[in-house]
């Protein structure tokens, strides 16, 4: 499949999970992609950006890996200097580095406010202002469209899941910057779209390890399975999928939307 | 995958626009294609039949008032009579006409509503035994920004037909589900199709084209672009993403311009 041939991907977040399935898909439809993830690889037998652009070599695709922390800009500006170091030009940006926690406002404090917001949402803007930088000084390609930006919110950020302020925050916040960046960067060919999904099995949180190894299901899996009219629960191939749609030249005259892949939690 | 391999799609409204644009697209994605058309529009569905045929792939013409429900039952027998199976399929014929509120009476009201709303639902409705025995299926329909996010004066018929798609894709979406089913709407902006250059009833050539100069992407649509999402929809790519309406618009709601 060729579908992101000649374009080059950065991913945040690749290291695992949803972002790993996205880079690995990307790279399958022909792109370079730019691995980038805090998470090197090197305590780790499977995870981690250096193995993820490993797999991705190994099955004849290209990737290279930029170790970064997304909540420090200057590392953020490494990271884009080393991909038009590797590429010449930025096609494609999936904003998905995150990380799942939160508290209910009582257990918070300010301090931990604002660490949240720096990894969960401050990151996103980062990555998206140096995303937009760069694709808005390129050439127009023939459909008019300089790059395409695919940020990872969710469906906590449409719902509120009991006991998590800053992580639906921080969510609903990357897909109302989302619409406002689409608005803003239209007239320049740049499409701004994100993604909320549902429960998705990476293997990484509790339970999910039991289940996916055994089918041993946990209380909240098993409350998440029942809740999702789709007969079964989300995989990370599944928001690949998706984001591949928004990421590829199919992505026409779609704009600011909140593509929902969560097996219709949100609409029942 | 993204490919339709030897899938099996119908579509109402299939002889122009965006119906005639999905059926093109789904054929070149090896999709074989059954095109509902309903000949007194005046559409020319022989050009989409050859187009689907010159990808290669089966193109079968069933006449068809999605108004009626003896008519969408027979179009989806004559499917399953055909090819066996539906894999997808996609209640995308409507009617739009102008008719000031204070002018809306019974007929017109049920003229449109019988065919933009219920006609997704008489296609539902006749596809949804053969899905279920299959173990899954894609069910699609064509929804509209006006209604269900933005307003259109004197087309409010037109305007609670297309939200009703959207609480209907929800709540089928929640039904079937179970089923392997997944039940998705798109909801269109402004795309240049015979419908919208009709000045009498729609926007006219004049109209869309001022239109396009406020989008945030400064154009308006083309069918094209609404089958691309469709293909997306219909591909196992989409496999969890179910009642869902997803705005193929340019923008054009983020900013109501």
């Amino acid at each position: 499949m060729t579908r992101l041939a000649g374009r080059t991907a950065l991913v945040t977040g690749a290291a695992s999970g949803i972002g790993r399935a996205i880079a690995c898909r990307f790279a399958a439809e022909g792109a370079l992609v730019v691995v980038a993830d805090l998470d090197d690889g090197e305590n780790s037998a499977r995870d981690g950006g250096a193995p993820t652009a490993r797999a991705i070599a190994e099955a004849g695709g290209r990737a290279i890996f930029q170790r970064t922390d997304v909540t420090e800009e200057s590392e953020v500006e490494a990271l884009f200097a080393a991909a038009r170091q590797a590429s010449g030009r930025i096609d494609i940006l999936v904003s998905n580095a995150g990380t799942f926690r939160g508290n209910p406002i009582l257990a918070t404090t300010p301090a931990n406010w604002d660490a949240d917001m720096d990894l969960n949402l401050r990151s996103h803007y980062l990555v998206n202002r140096a995303a937009i930088a760069a694709m808005a000084g390129e050439e127009a390609r023939a459909d008019g469209i300089r790059g395409r930006i695919v940020n990872m919110a969710s469906q906590l950020g449409v719902t509120a899941p009991p006991g998590h302020l800053t992580y639906s925050v921080a969510k609903a916040g990357i897909a109302q910057m989302t619409r406002q960046l689409a608005v803003d960067y239209a007239r320049e060919g740049i499409l701004v779209n994100a993604i909320g999904p549902g429960r998705i099995i990476t293997g990484y949180h509790p339970g999910e390890a039991e289940y996916v190894a055994s089918g041993t299901i946990d209380a909240a899996t098993a409350y998440s399975l029942a809740r999702t009219p789709f007969p079964r629960l989300g995989r990370p191939d599944d928001v690949a999928g998706a984001a591949l749609f928004l990421a590829s030249d199919d992505c026409t005259f779609v704009s600011g939307h909140l593509l929902m892949v969560d097996g219709g939690w949100t609409a029942y | 995958m993204f490919a339709l391999t030897d899938k099996i799609a119908v579509i109402t409204g299939a002889a122009s626009g965006i119906g005639a644009a999905t059926a093109r697209r789904f054929a070149h994605a090896g999709a074989h294609v059954v095109l509902a058309a309903y000949s007194p529009d005046g559409h020319d569905v022989d050009r989409v039949r050859a187009d689907v045929a010159a990808a290669g792939r089966q193109a079968m013409v069933v006449e068809t008032d999605v108004g009626q429900t003896p008519s969408v039952d027979a179009l989806a027998a004559a499917a399953l009579a055909r090819f066996g199976r539906i894999d997808i399929a996609l209640a995308n014929a409507a009617i739009a006409r102008r008719k000031p509120s204070l002018e809306l009476d019974d007929r017109s009201w049920e003229q449109t509503l019988g065919i933009d709303l219920q006609g997704v639902w008489r296609l539902f409705r006749a596809v949804l035994p053969a899905m279920r025995d299959a173990g899954g299926g894609r069910l699609l329909a064509t929804a509209s920004t006006a209604g269900p996010f933005e307003a259109w004066e004197a087309h409010v018929h037109y305007s609670a037909a297309k939200a009703g798609i959207v609480g209907m894709v929800r709540s089928l979406a929640a039904e079937v589900g179970p089923l392997g089913i997944t039940v998705n709407a798109i909801a269109p902006g402004i795309i240049e199709t015979p419908q919208t250059l009709d000045s009498v009833n729609s926007l006219g050539a004049g109209g869309i084209a001022e239109t396009g100069r406020t989008q945030p992407v400064r154009r308006i649509g083309k069918p094209e672009d609404i089958a691309a999402a469709y293909h997306f929809l219909a591909s196992d790519d989409a496999s969890f993403v179910t009642g869902h309406t997803l705005l193929v618009d340019g923008g054009r709601m983020l900013i109501r311009g």
